[in-house]
């Protein structure tokens, strides 16, 4: 008897601590998903105060805390799909074509419309210099391959302002590898 | 698909809901949103932020809660742009809440209130 009474007592103090504690833990939790949701820091701290202020119109300890674990599975869903669709492009970003590749199966490794940009990362360096090189070394016909696959497909290796340096053409739809010095 | 908003069922249903607050002369909160749509809130403010992000609504802060203690909410309204751009897609997607619209102007729906006085937008 006596057992039962002192848990008794002791379950309503936790009662009564678990419902002080969950409005806190709400307002703790909506902030958290507000900046894993948001990539915005501004956006982010805007919608952490207005979700505080949502949790607290929201009627009940248990519900406030239920609305909060809602946003919070939500940020976290939602963040894993951006962190798999950054992975997606960082993979494609890696792609570099080598010699013998053909261009369609490296354009599957590309997302569509992605070319481009990659290609306008890569060829930061001075194309026009290494295509000089190209032009002493093997003549106009060559110039004029690479300017067409630099402006396709190619890919410039950072090495083209050194001694020697290679670059990934595509010709007749596979890349080959020419080299310069 | 009208302008650049992917356009759901939650969409449509905050859509209806903002056009009788425009109505109706209102502006809501997220929880009013939530309630009059009965969407989640995640829902909800997936969608409110779709709809800001291209223009379709305008948020503010009021300047303090009515309830002493309490925290600022932040309301929204439709824009111009938005009540075009929410008439052709009801329009298309959802004619009924049009024909209800036009019948019954100004109805107020449940969870809604007066904004406190405006503060900036943001």
């Amino acid at each position: 008897v006596i057992v039962g009474i002192v848990l008794g007592i002791v379950s309503g103090l936790l009662a009564n601590e678990l419902c002080e504690f969950s409005p806190w833990c709400a307002r703790r939790l909506v902030r958290w998903s507000a900046f894993r949701r948001y990539a915005d820091p501004g956006r982010a701290e805007m919608r952490a105060e207005e979700l505080a202020a949502l949790i607290n119109d929201r009627p009940g300890n248990l519900f406030k805390l239920i609305t909060a674990i809602g946003f919070a599975g939500a940020a976290v869903i939602g963040s894993a799909r951006r962190a798999a669709a950054s992975q997606e492009q960082g993979e494609a970003d890696q792609v570099v074509p080598s010699e013998g590749t053909t261009v369609e199966s490296a354009k599957a490794h590309v997302p569509p419309g992605d070319v481009g940009r990659r290609l306008s990362v890569n060829v930061a360096v001075d194309v026009s210099e290494a295509i000089d090189q190209l032009a002493k070394r093997n003549g106009p016909t060559t110039t004029d391959i690479v300017r067409r696959a630099v402006s396709m497909y190619s890919d410039l290796e950072k090495d083209a302002h050194g001694a020697g340096g290679k670059v990934l053409i595509e010709q007749n739809g596979t890349f080959q590898e020419v080299r310069f010095v | 698909m009208a302008g650049p908003i992917r356009v759901t069922n939650p969409l449509l249903d905050v859509l209806e809901v903002l056009l009788q607050a425009f109505d109706s002369h209102d502006d809501l909160h997220g929880w009013a949103v939530m309630k009059a749509t009965k969407r989640s809130g995640p829902t909800v403010y997936g969608v409110l932020d779709r709809l800001e992000d291209a223009g379709w609504i305008s948020g503010w802060w009021e300047n303090e809660n009515p309830e002493p203690g309490k925290p600022r909410r932040r309301f929204y309204s439709i824009t111009p742009t938005g009540v075009i751009g929410a008439q052709e897609i009801l329009r298309s997607r959802r004619p009924q809440a049009l024909r209800r619209r036009h019948r019954a102007p100004g109805t107020v729906l449940p969870g809604w209130q007066h904004a406190a006085p405006q503060g900036g937008a943001t």
